[in-house]
């Protein structure tokens, strides 16, 4: 029996191990302690650019928290199922994430999401902006927007554009501004980015709008030009072109990577987040990273970011309802 | 002349202590998490990209590439093992290589796997060395009806990957279609059976599928049977391919390489799809079609040598265009713009140490894998040896912990099992995977390709014809589909299944 006796005090010692270990983890964190164990730090993409960039904020920001920071991807509904994970997560500051804009104001209008893009989320700040505008190719007759615009008005329907995904602001971008001179171009939706940049490229279509991420690389070595920014900035990489604003039109597309946390985490611990990734972000060897990527770093304090997301959700809702795809145009 | 210039000054920047530690490193990690069933080289190359930022960029490259291409070794092992992709690119190895398994010629299959594999990534290398520019500017005219047509001879070629009853493999392929439509819909918004649950917006996921149907079921089908026989019977015969199977293989070798490469250039083409191809082509063009399916080493040397002759071709659009062609592309283009390298037609010119410095890292990272690879088949062998009611949970243990890796999903891992489920009672009634998996992956592609087409000719279906490249596709996918009834072919008696 001496065995079974073993057996039973292994078992013993191994359960109040156990349960020590979880008083130890479920011992509530105070403004001096935090952080006192890694953070995780939920990914919406799987590799790109997006992905890239917070794997360096958080290389950046892991020195200043002092502790490690685990970045998780988590794909999925253009990046609303790691909103949803977000809103949902414990709010004790140990679980944080990059929220995009499309979650916050495109997808509730297209599917029932896990969360309410108002309540759901504390924001840190806003750190990087997704520009978007029209590219041809240079070797095609259209030199500058007003060109294509009135090819476009003499052949309707002759004019195809690329985007990736539905929905997504580019694709608003371009039917505003269809909409804006009565006139019809179609759409082309690719699967991945580089897809929709081939088949610019490759001749199969005239137009890709994209980010600069996608497009900056060609118009360097000469394959794109750029038409307009259809953005509220003009394109530190490509200066010279102007933005759809100052062509006369009033619109302009945006999109956002924000940091944020469940709603109900402790202030202070929210400033310390705020505060150290303010740090990284401010980091001269982060930001000469993200522009080799063509992300523009641009800060915008959570209530400033706030009032974006507000205005876009309207304006959004409008144009999906346009276009067919809100959720209750859907037929069962 | 120029070329020769170039390649010695790749090997003189290769051929560094620090270059050739950090190419093993990315190899080494590239075969664990080859091996490593669901967890693969996109999870790795992201979690590892923020360490580099402090080496220098040409060893960073040299390494993330070398975890791309060590990965397609890996993934063959488990396949032939224990019927488990460790890649999704090799669930055709799964076909004959784990029959090989276990007839006791695990050894041969996973030697001539590894060879293979060398050859066609030293092809590959050559091919992206010699013509990587035109080739990719041949890849820039595949546009959506060019792809339309290749999807429609893909699927042709699903008839071969069939080794039983054929009315059988086609409702498999129906079934992988309409698994393949599950999520919402691309272009128009509109929500497929994704009973609104968010994780199958985006389909169900190739990966647990796979892992489920190939890797789960057998586990469910073996234990089955434990109680009477143990699993892997017979003794293991050799452990390396011997002279018979080298006659066998050479040429699925050359063939799969050259077949590999070209589709490995196209973006959205790949391993997966230049493994299936590859095995189906050995079929139909061998002697004796009806020992594929039950441990042919055909079967295993043309897949295997595709998909990683695949993987060099998917280099060239990136590196020469800076047009990444799957996903790994995509992580390894941030990468280079984070160094400061642009890659595209201006990378030969402005950085030619870095682009030479990695096609001939390639080469080095190539035959280590081999070096490394040979030993570990004895290890390896080891594994089938430990009695199977030890070696199934674990097995088990490694699918849900890989699975869980890949996107952090519990809904994922119930897809696995569910597959797995499914799997078994196709098992039982004799229906086969493949055909499903492959009408899974080709399925979405070609409803994507043919409605962007029509949105390009503005509802004509002329467009797949006027244009040449896509007209010849559909033209040989008929003539293949047909030619069996054709009188001049009758005279020679294709046989496809055994009856």
């Amino acid at each position: 029996m001496e065995n079974i006796k073993k057996r039973v005090f292994f078992l013993w010692l191994a359960l109040i191990i156990f349960i020590l270990t979880f008083i130890a983890l479920a011992s509530p964190t105070s403004w001096a302690d935090y952080p006192n164990k890694p953070i995780t730090m939920i990914c919406p993409y799987a590799g790109g650019t997006a992905d890239a960039s917070l794997r360096a904020l958080c290389s950046y920001a892991e020195k200043i928290l002092g502790q490690p920071i685990v970045v998780i991807n988590k794909p999925g509904a253009s990046a609303s199922l790691a909103a949803g994970l977000i809103a949902s997560a414990k709010p004790d500051g140990y679980t944080i994430g990059m929220i995009t804009f499309g979650p916050l104001t495109m997808a509730p209008h297209m599917w029932d999401v896990a969360y309410d893009p108002f309540n759901s989320f504390e924001f840190l700040f806003a750190f990087g902006k997704y520009m978007y505008g029209p590219c041809v190719r240079t070797d095609s007759p259209f030199k500058t927007l007003k060109d294509l615009i009135q090819y476009a008005k003499a052949n309707p329907g002759k004019l195809k554009y690329s985007t990736v995904g539905l929905a997504t602001p580019t694709h608003f971008g371009m039917q505003l501004l269809a909409k804006a001179e009565g006139i019809k171009w179609d759409v082309i939706v690719f699967k991945e980015v580089q897809a929709a940049v081939s088949a610019c490229l490759g001749g199969h279509l005239e137009i890709v709008s994209q980010t600069p991420a996608a497009v900056v690389p060609h118009i360097k070595s000469g394959e794109l030009r750029l038409l307009a920014s259809m953005s509220d900035t003009r394109w530190k990489w490509v200066p010279e072109v102007p933005t759809v604003r100052e062509l006369g039109y009033d619109f302009d597309v945006v999109s956002w990577l924000a940091l944020g946390t469940p709603k109900g985490v402790p202030k202070n611990i929210l400033e310390k987040l705020r505060i150290s990734f303010k740090k990284a972000l401010d980091d001269p060897e982060f930001l000469k990273l993200m522009d080799r990527i063509y992300v523009p770093v641009v800060y915008r304090s959570a209530e400033e970011f706030k009032k974006l997301v507000e205005r876009d959700y309207k304006v959004n809702e409008r144009i999906i309802y346009e276009l067919g795809l809100h959720k209750s145009q859907q037929k069962k | 002349m120029e070329l020769w210039n170039n390649i010695v000054l790749g090997f003189s920047v290769a051929i560094t202590l620090e270059n050739i530690w950090y190419c093993f490193i990315g190899v080494f990690i590239g075969t664990l998490i080859g091996v490593l069933p669901g967890i693969g080289p996109v999870a790795t190359m992201s979690i590892l990209l923020p360490t580099t930022f402090n080496i220098p960029p040409t060893s960073a490259i040299i390494m993330l590439a070398g975890i791309y291409y060590g990965a397609m070794y890996g993934g063959s092992t488990t396949s032939i093992l224990v019927n488990i992709p460790g890649e999704a690119a090799s669930v055709v190895t799964c076909l004959d290589g784990y029959q090989m398994a276990r007839q006791g010629r695990a050894g041969p299959a996973l030697g001539i796997a590894a060879f293979g594999s060398f050859i066609a990534g030293t092809l590959s290398i050559i091919g992206l060395m010699l013509c990587a520019p035109p080739l990719a500017k041949g890849a820039l005219r595949f546009g959506p009806p060019e792809y339309f047509s290749l999807m429609v001879l893909g699927l042709t070629l699903l008839i071969y990957l069939a080794s039983g009853s054929i009315p059988k493999a086609l409702m498999m392929a129906i079934f992988g279609l309409f698994l393949g439509s599950v999520g919402m819909d691309g272009m128009s918004g509109a929500q497929r059976f994704t009973f609104g649950i968010l994780e199958l917006i985006d389909g169900i996921g190739l990966v647990p599928l796979v892992m489920g149907l190939f890797g789960i079921s057998e586990i469910f089908i073996n234990v089955e049977q434990l109680a009477k026989r143990e699993i892997f019977k017979g003794k293991i015969h050799g452990l390396l391919p011997n002279k018979q199977d080298w006659k066998d293989s050479v040429g699925p070798i050359f063939r799969g390489s050259i077949m590999g490469f070209l589709l490995g250039i196209l973006p959205g083409g790949g391993a997966l799809i230049s493994s299936f191809v590859s095995y189906a082509i050995e079929k139909r063009i061998s002697k004796n079609p009806e020992k594929f399916g039950k441990g042919a080493i055909e079967g295993v040397a043309g897949p295997e040598s595709a998909n990683n002759s695949a993987t060099g071709g998917a280099f060239i659009p990136l590196l020469t265009l800076g047009i990444p062609s799957n996903v790994v592309m995509a992580i390894l283009l941030g990468a280079f713009l984070i160094y400061g390298v642009e890659p595209g037609p201006m990378m030969m010119k402005k950085s030619p140490d870095v682009f030479w410095g990695l096609v001939a890292s390639m080469y080095i990272g190539n035959a280590m894998l081999l070096i490394l690879n040979l030993p570990l088949i004895g290890l390896w062998i080891q594994i089938l040896k430990v009695p199977y009611r030890i070696l199934f949970p674990l097995i088990i243990l490694f699918c849900l912990i890989g699975v869980y890796s890949l996107n952090n999903s519990v809904v994922e891992i119930l897809i696995m099992l569910v597959f797995g489920v499914i799997g078994y009672l196709m098992k039982k009634f004799d229906y086969e995977p493949a055909p499903l998996v492959l009408a899974y992956v080709i399925g979405p592609m070609l409803e994507n390709a043919l409605r962007q087409s029509l949105v390009i000719s503005n509802g004509s279906f002329a467009i797949f014809f006027v244009r040449p490249i896509s007209a010849f596709g559909i033209f040989l996918a008929l003539f293949l589909v047909l030619s069996p009834l054709l009188p001049w072919m009758r005279k020679r008696r294709f046989i496809i299944v055994e009856e």
